[in-house]
């Protein structure tokens, strides 16, 4: 099945991605309190579900894009400039991340090329790896390399990197995740 | 954030790159990409960010990109991060059009480098995943090949490039095939002669054929 996922603040963006490209069955990604002014737009055929995601916060709309775009199953494309920066920026991270045929069709359309970032399990060495998983409320340093099974120089030079990653952040009370370094633990499974 | 250039996209406020710039521990260079139109809007943001950042001892370049073409626009700012590499570089994709901060995004993940937004509810940047992209995943370097002379000869059939690379005929189909899947070639048929078709690599397929 040829499933168009369409990013749209508006009834034109909606149109235009609705205009440009086929599908089957059509899943819209409408800004928080829009949805009922798309699904207002909408005919019975077009098989279409509204989803909300945050207007600003473009990691919430990228983990939410993302699971949304792993749990499609069919022919997926997506129509990503629509909505606001936020939206937009999260879902074509989501199409990244995932693999996804993504478009943007305002001015002259463009096909990306097919591109697949590296599972997050490879973008960290299994020190790294480890300290993530480890790290939970404010913690020493020392603690952290206990709990991540690993000797004290080795979990600091994890912790130097993940930091430079924005992935943890520290101060007097020890070391935590940052919400970026949430994701990749939660990302990491 | 450990950063000593920060490149930024602005838009009609100047107000989104100051918190990138704040942020930034180590503050080095500020490099700006706007609108050209816009109606000097977006330039005077930029005037406007350049002035605080010159005040906080940065050196600032300043871009007038097309913002509303996506493929050159990330092909400039992927040039920008390029000449930096030997500097801890942070890409903000906070202003400007979408087309702009996805090309800003996309340069990003492309060359490597950390990206951040600002959330406009908090006015807080927010650093974001560092996607790692293996260019020899995407194409491998037959492909590579295959899809460069496309580029260099739009209008192309598969009978030039065999001769022209040295490669069988089912080679070049099985390539052709697979740069067709990944929307980086396109055939047009010619007329009167269904078996035969004109090759030409689309507009982001500079994207990946960036040297």
């Amino acid at each position: 099945m040829r499933i168009l996922v369409a990013v749209a603040s508006n009834e034109e963006e909606l149109h235009r991605a609705r205009k440009h490209m086929g599908y089957e069955r059509l899943v819209v990604l409408a800004p928080e309190g829009g949805a009922q002014r798309l699904a207002r737009a909408l005919a019975p055929e077009d098989k279409a579900e509204v989803v909300e995601l945050p207007r600003h916060d473009l990691l919430a709309c990228m983990e939410q894009a993302e699971s949304l775009l792993r749990g499609l199953e069919g022919e997926v494309r997506v129509a990503a400039d629509g909505g606001t920066l936020a939206m937009q920026g999260g879902v074509l991270l989501a199409c990244l991340s995932t693999g996804t045929e993504v478009w943007f069709l305002q001015h002259k359309p463009v096909r990306l090329p097919m591109l697949r970032a590296m599972p997050v399990e490879r973008r960290f060495t299994d020190d790294q790896a480890a300290v993530l998983r480890a790290l939970s409320a404010d913690m020493p340093a020392e603690q952290v390399a206990r709990r991540a099974g690993i000797p004290d120089e080795r979990a600091k030079r994890a912790l130097l990197a993940l930091r430079k990653l924005d992935a943890i952040h520290s101060d007097a009370k020890g070391v935590a995740l940052t919400r970026l370094g949430a994701y990749y633990r939660g990302a990491l499974g | 954030m450990h950063v000593t250039v920060v490149l930024a996209t602005v838009g009609f406020t100047a107000n989104k790159v100051h918190p990138v710039v704040r942020s930034a521990e180590a503050k080095e260079e500020l490099v700006l990409f706007h609108d050209k139109d816009a109606e000097g809007r977006s330039k005077q943001a930029a005037r406007e960010a350049a002035a605080y950042a010159r005040n906080l001892g940065m050196e600032v370049q300043l871009y007038a990109l097309d913002a509303f073409d996506l493929v050159a626009c990330c092909q400039r700012i992927r040039g920008e991060i390029r000449k930096r590499a030997d500097k801890d570089v942070v890409v903000s994709i906070a202003g400007g059009t979408r087309v702009l901060g996805s090309a800003a995004l996309l340069a990003s993940i492309l060359e490597g480098v950390r990206v951040v937004h600002v959330n406009e509810d908090t006015g807080e940047p927010q650093p974001l995943p560092l996607l790692k992209l293996r260019a020899d995943e995407v194409l491998n370097g037959k492909q590579r090949a295959v899809l460069r002379w496309v580029h260099d000869h739009p209008g192309c059939m598969q009978r030039d490039l065999g001769e022209a690379l040295k490669l069988t005929k089912g080679t070049v189909s099985h390539h052709i095939r697979k740069l067709k899947e990944q929307g980086l070639v396109e055939a047009e048929a010619m007329p009167g002669d269904a078996r035969s078709e004109r090759l030409r690599a689309v507009p982001s397929a500079d994207l990946l054929l960036m040297a």
